[in-house]
């Protein structure tokens, strides 16, 4: 099957000076435009006048389609990284490291949460990557929008090992026109017009004409004439064109592209507590049943403050109705909030609501008491884009740290492993207790606020998604979704106890940075029954600078 | 000719690929067999170009349209132009994809510009026939190669005929022949060629003929493919087919073409304005009612169990995204609906408003076609 060209190979490329030259001077004709309605008619339609390429909305995170694993394929260690289409039906890029010797071959399938197994093409084969040792990667085409998922089987040495990963596949993409092709199509459009305009004019003037007759004059007026009607027809069918292509893009932009549902969120006071409550937008043509708990909690609430993300909360709002969330607020001082909420469905599609709240001082508003044990939040120092530290110790209380190692400079795009572990006062390495299914969890938000994510150790996927699949594949939930109102068809296992009582000195969070940019770091765990927070400034450089790798660490 | 056949086969191919195996890249022989048929055409509407102009004698030259500058008959003219919007219609279309997803679709702008090059191209061919053809003398005093023009001139309108069939299959598979949309887009296109391009055929069955030669076209389509193997190789997959999966039994388009006929004959062959509008008048009365009639009923004989057979392929022409359930032997009209109305007299009058266009255009077109000399 035919491969793109990796980041690595792309910035091999890159490194020679007149490609690179070439190449920068292409980047700088790309520029932003969403609108096709720029071409008033006639030849204009085909004069698209830029390019543009970004991630448009939000899945399970916002501005973040990458999906990574890091886990047990049965007995093989591997890393997964799923690189969803920007559009559907189109092509997902799947990589695997396989992480243990003895691996000899690899297969993807694809399983859509409504047809599961039984729905499934034949697996497709990920092929080595040349100069890797367990490094395979493969194409697969996600032909519809909704909850899939990617089943990867390592058949090797000890026996196969099989794991699902689940993916969101929606439209997020707003492409452009490269502007060498838009002015290609255009000259190609002009000629086509102009020879049809000519061979209308010649058919009339001339081929009617027996051979060595000459055509008279009116002929010749006549054959003018029709050329300046064939003019009109041909303007009026590229305005039709034109009004064809400007409905199926905005038959794109408004039914397929993927958009953020919104929280509607609202604040009361009870007995002393504010009481925040909020509102999912519902989209009747998502047809996506209701939610699912994803590690014990239907909803992942994180409020984060303007313009400098220097309070940050995470809260797990309890169920009023189908759409109403409450929560209780910690103290949290007042401003301008930013509002995520991560949420699963039944069919499996993980998704990041969002949402704008504008918090007044609290006063003597106490929260004691009445908040879940999981909830949490944190003040820290404004981040200032310009002064980013990138300081990798933190405090975490008066006799704790957090400790992050990084395996080198964080680049664009490019795959890494953030490492976290907790210190006492002598730097001696503390135990971290299991916090909702895991040893930790890692928010990330570029400063901008255009990427916000939830990672977990075992990667940037929902858990409770990922069960939905196993439990389709293996025959044992229904392929179909109760109403959004209702409660879910499928029962999720609870969480394995002896996990529970498992006990980490380091944990890591699988990624790659999808853009340039300072980000801010929120790593949370769970020591002694306390959550704490290590927040941490990070600079991602952008990937065309450094010519850097692309690629997996072993 | 050659060209033609070659790309009307890799339509018909090309769908089911898309409807059997849904997997495909540019390279897949279903495209190779369009784009040559295209190059096919192009290459020698070139070579004609570039051989009247710089190398012809006088008597060659003389038999040629003049445009920009060279020189050619005028069908080598309209093949260049269809092979060169097919040219520009591949990284339309290749775009197209990146931008809105994988068609899965036939009617987008880069496949309507596909199909105006594809199209273009065998008319193209058809006027190089029909140039050699109006050239001899009568059918009854014609050489070999002239009666062979002429049916290569019917052979040609069929492959247009299906060409124009496969545009509009998104309305017509036998579950929408009672719906709105089918009578009124098939009363604006079949006419064009049964009324109009007919006229400039020499046989008194011409539009009989040209009618037969498109159904045995897409019949033999409907036979040949599901004889080859084939296993969806995307999902969802609603509906595990093991061989090619064919387009739908050809519209019997022979009834309503035996009419038109026979309304032609009626009138005469003498042309004058008079004789032409009453033509187009009385034919797009026959075709509406016919076409309707016959639709109809042989629609529900497609959809009865009678159909369902390797002859008439109603069984088998479902694709991989296609369950296997009621709804595929039930017609798919409903009030209400967006995409499938359900017929009503409107529907009619609207469809009798389209054929009487389409006849007009297209008898202009005849008229000229059988004048044309170079």
């Amino acid at each position: 099957m035919k491969q793109t060209p990796t980041k690595f190979q792309i910035s091999n490329i890159l490194q020679i000076p007149t490609l690179r030259l070439l190449y920068r001077v292409w980047n700088f004709g790309f520029k932003d435009d969403l609108k096709f309605g720029v071409w008033n008619w006639g030849f204009r339609t085909l004069l698209a006048t830029s390019f543009l390429l970004f991630p448009f909305a939000a899945c399970a995170h916002i501005g973040d389609q990458n999906v990574f694993f890091e886990g047990n394929a049965g007995p093989y260690p591997v890393r997964v990284v799923i690189r969803p289409p920007g559009v559907i039906p189109g092509l997902a890029e799947i990589s695997v490291r396989v992480n243990a010797n003895g691996a000899k071959q690899v297969t993807v399938l694809p399983m859509r949460w409504d047809s599961a197994r039984q729905g499934a093409p034949p697996p497709d084969e990920a092929k080595l990557v040349r100069g890797e040792t367990n490094l395979f990667n493969t194409q697969l085409w996600f032909m519809r929008g909704g909850a899939q998922s990617v089943e990867i089987a390592i058949s090797g040495a000890v026996g196969v090992g099989k794991v699902i990963v689940p993916v969101n596949a929606i439209a997020t993409r707003v492409l452009g026109m490269p502007r060498g092709l838009g002015w290609v199509l255009a000259g190609l459009g002009l000629v086509l017009v102009g020879l049809a305009a000519s061979i209308i004019g010649a058919g009339v003037r001339e081929s009617v004409l027996a051979s060595s007759e000459v055509p008279t004059k009116k002929r010749r007026w006549r054959a003018r004439g029709t050329v300046a009607f064939a003019a009109i027809g041909l303007t009026t069918f590229l305005w039709f064109g034109k009004n064809w292509w400007d409905a199926e893009a905005n038959d794109y932009r408004n039914n397929r592209l993927h958009r953020s549902l919104s929280l509607t969120p609202k604040l009361a006071a009870d007995n002393g507590a504010r009481i925040l409550t909020v509102e999912r937008e519902i989209d009747s043509r998502r047809r996506n049943g209701p939610l699912v708990p994803d590690h014990g909690k239907l909803m992942h609430l994180f409020l984060i403050r303007e313009a400098n993300m220097d309070v940050f909360a995470h809260l797990h709002p309890i169920k009023r109705d189908w759409k109403t969330f409450d929560v209780t607020l910690p103290p949290l001082p007042a401003g301008e909030y930013s509002i995520y909420g991560d949420v699963t469905y039944e069919t499996g599609l993980a998704e990041t609501l969002i949402g704008k709240i504008a918090l007044s001082n609290p006063g003597t508003a106490t929260a004691a008491g009445v908040l879940d044990t999981d909830d949490s939040w944190k003040l820290a120092q404004p981040l200032n884009g310009a002064f980013v530290t990138n300081k990798h110790r933190v405090a975490l209380s008066t006799s704790l740290w957090m400790d992050m190692s990084l395996e080198g400079p964080l680049i664009e795009d490019r795959d890494t492993r953030l490492r976290f572990a907790v210190r006492d006062a002598i730097l001696r390495s503390v135990k971290l207790d299991h916090f909702m299914g895991m040893a930790g969890h890692l928010i990330l938000r570029r400063n901008d606020g255009t990427v916000f994510t939830h990672l977990h150790p075992s990667g940037s996927f929902s858990m409770a998604a990922q069960q939905l699949f196993e439990l389709r594949a293996e025959g044992k939930a229904p392929l179909k979704v109760a109403s959004s109102k209702a409660d879910p068809l499928c029962r999720l296992p609870p969480p394995d106890a002896t996990t529970n009582t498992m006990l980490h000195e380091e944990i890591s969070f699988p990624y790659a940075f999808p853009k340039s940019g300072s980000y801010r770091l929120w790593a949370q765990v769970k020591v002694r029954g306390e959550v704490l927070t290590g927040v941490f400034d990070v600079n991602v450089a952008p990937a065309h600078r450094r010519f850097a790798k692309a690629g997996f660490l072993q | 000719m050659l060209g033609a056949t070659s790309i009307v086969v890799g339509i018909f191919w090309d769908i089911s690929w898309h409807r059997t195996i849904g997997r495909d890249t540019f390279w897949t022989p279903a495209h190779m067999a369009i784009y040559l048929g295209g190059l096919l055409g192009g290459l020698t509407a070139g070579w004609l170009v570039l051989h009247t102009t710089f190398f012809g004698n006088e008597r060659e030259k003389s038999a040629a349209v003049k445009l920009w500058g060279l020189r050619a008959p005028i069908g080598a003219w309209v093949t260049i132009w269809g092979c060169l919007a097919m040219l520009t219609s591949a990284p339309f279309d290749n775009w197209w994809h990146d931008a809105y997803g994988l068609d899965v679709k036939i009617l987008s702008p880069p496949h309507t510009v596909l199909a105006l090059g594809m199209w273009a191209v065998v008319l193209g061919a058809l006027l190089l026939v029909l140039r050699e053809q109006n050239n001899t003398a009568a059918l009854s005093a014609a050489p070999s190669t002239a009666v062979r023009s002429h049916w290569f001139f019917i052979y040609g309108n069929g492959v247009l005929l299906a060409m124009a069939s496969v545009f509009l299959i998104e309305n017509s598979f036998p579950n929408q022949q009672h719906s709105d949309p089918f009578f009124r887009m098939s009363a604006a296109t079949y006419p064009l060629y049964l009324v109009g391009v007919a006229r400039a055929a020499k046989f008194r069955w011409s539009a009989t003929l040209m009618a037969l030669a498109y159904m045995l076209i897409v019949a033999l389509m409907a036979w040949v493919l599901p004889l080859f193997p084939g296993e969806p190789r995307l999902g969802p997959i609603s509906n595990r087919v093991d061989r090619f999966v064919p387009l739908p039994f050809p519209l019997l388009l022979v009834v309503p073409a035996i009419g038109i006929d026979l309304i032609r004959m009626w009138l005469g062959a003498g042309r004058n304005w008079w004789r032409d509008w009453l033509i187009v008048l009385l034919s797009a009365i026959v075709f509406v009612g016919l076409f309707s009639l016959t639709q109809w009923f042989f629609a529900k004989f497609l959809l009865s169990p009678y159909g369902q057979n390797w002859f008439f392929a109603a069984d088998r022409h479902w694709g991989y995204t296609e369950e296997l359930a009621e709804w595929r032997t039930q017609f798919w009209d409903k009030a209400g609906s967006e995409s499938n109305p359900p017929a009503t007299m409107r529907t009619f009058g609207i469809a009798l408003i389209c054929a009487f266009v389409s006849s007009r255009v297209g008898l202009t077109l005849g008229n000229w076609m059988a004048k044309v000399r170079r």
